[in-house]
């Protein structure tokens, strides 16, 4: 279920190619937040995800998107864009890390995903450092569930639960097919349900957590 | 956190306290994400940047614009002059009557005679070209008599007369005919 009116976008691209300024701060203003949302929790820092929004638009700017209509809404396209920026870098920082931990004579395997069993692969081989992003307890733990799924899972789980696209939406937006989308969300909700439970079950282990993963925090608090 | 996987949970089977934790964890992630847009300054940024790509995709406009105002009418020019030149110098060929060509049956009828039509051979063309002293005369000719000769004629006018042009030997024997307007 798109989030905004299809029609309504496609008159506002064809203003904007025509040099309507109006009609590119509308698409940016009905876009911007969904997408920085999405950036946001699928990398879990909030200057990236800026970076992200700005990039998607300037490419839009600068008539370098193909968007065809035909083929889907321009909000699934803009998501789609945005899930490719971000496995861009990510793929520039994991490249990046490797050589680091070949050069410092690290893992013989260098290649960070384990024995590459099922389970294995839903966890990200490479999490980033996780800084705070939410003021809300609850929320920030979900985050923090989220972000330790591979990014492969993790963006069908974000764009369908917080985002509300149906698994043919999805489908578009991460280049498979629907029988995928439904194994990767049935596989990403199982372990987010372990993960939160585990969490919760946990109580006091949940405080040393977030002690080891939000350092900075601790140090503010009085 | 690491933790081990039951294995129902690795097939995506959630109980039912697994999925009411599932959506108030993600109510909460959604109402705590729901204001999050990104920062105010990247929509000024955007603005400016659209403004400058406006400018420049204007400017290349203009320059477009400018070659075919100034080239266009010349293009234009040297094509008619071509064109014309080519008209002139090079006429179309008329296309000649030969009569060795090969075509097809022609099938004449009596309602579309005119002046410029071949003369059609009556005797074989040995004869015609044998012939000392052939002549031309003009002559008045019932349209029956094309009959004869394999030419259609309508009924309602076979007692009409044509005018021709007979091409006859010098003991006026029809050597060929041409009919005439």
């Amino acid at each position: 279920m798109p989030l905004t009116d299809p029609t309504e976008d496609l008159a506002l691209l064809t203003e904007m190619r025509r040099g309507n300024a109006a009609a590119f701060e509308s698409l940016y203003r009905r876009h911007q937040a969904p997408l920085y949302r999405f950036a946001l929790l699928r990398c879990g820092s909030a200057d990236t995800a800026a970076d992200i929004v700005q990039e998607i638009f300037m490419a839009l700017i600068a008539h370098s998107l193909k968007f065809d209509p035909a083929r889907g809404a321009l909000q699934g396209f803009l998501f789609g864009v945005a899930r490719n920026f971000l496995l861009k870098r990510e793929e520039a920082q994991s490249r990046f890390v490797h050589r680091a931990t070949a050069d410092e004579g690290g893992d013989a395997r260098g290649d960070g995903r384990g024995d590459g069993s099922p389970e294995e692969m839903l966890v990200d081989p490479s999490p980033q450092p996780m800084q705070r992003l939410l003021d809300q307890e609850q929320a920030e733990r979900v985050r923090c569930a989220l972000q330790q799924l591979a990014p492969h899972y993790r963006d069908v789980v974000i764009l369908y639960e917080m985002h509300d696209l149906s698994y043919v939406e999805i489908a578009q937006i991460c280049d498979i097919d629907i029988g995928t989308v439904r194994s990767r969300l049935s596989r990403a909700r199982a372990r987010l349900a372990a993960l939160l439970q585990a969490d919760s079950h946990a109580g006091a282990g949940a405080v040393a957590t977030d002690q080891r993963n939000f350092p900075h925090q601790q140090e503010a608090r009085p | 956190m690491s933790l081990p996987i039951h294995p129902s949970l690795s097939r995506g089977n959630l109980t039912p306290a697994q999925e009411s934790l599932l959506k108030a964890d993600f109510g909460s992630l959604r109402a705590a994400t729901g204001s999050l847009a990104a920062p105010a300054q990247l929509e000024a940024t955007l603005m400016s940047a659209f403004k400058s790509q406006q400018a420049r995709d204007g400017a290349a406009r203009r320059r477009r614009n400018l070659i075919v105002q100034w080239f266009a009418p010349g293009f234009a020019l040297a094509a008619s002059v071509g064109m014309s030149a080519w008209m002139v110098l090079a006429p179309m060929a008329r296309p000649a009557f030969d009569a060795n060509a090969e075509s097809g049956p022609r099938v004449l009828t009596d309602a579309g005679m005119f002046a410029d039509t071949p003369f059609i051979a009556l005797q074989s063309l040995e004869q015609i070209a044998l012939e000392p002293r052939p002549r031309v005369i003009e002559a008045a000719i019932p349209r029956m008599w094309l009959a004869a000769y394999g030419v259609a004629v309508s009924p309602e006018l076979a007692g009409d007369s044509l005018r021709a042009e007979m091409l006859v030997s010098a003991n006026g024997q029809p050597l060929a005919m041409r009919f005439l307007p």
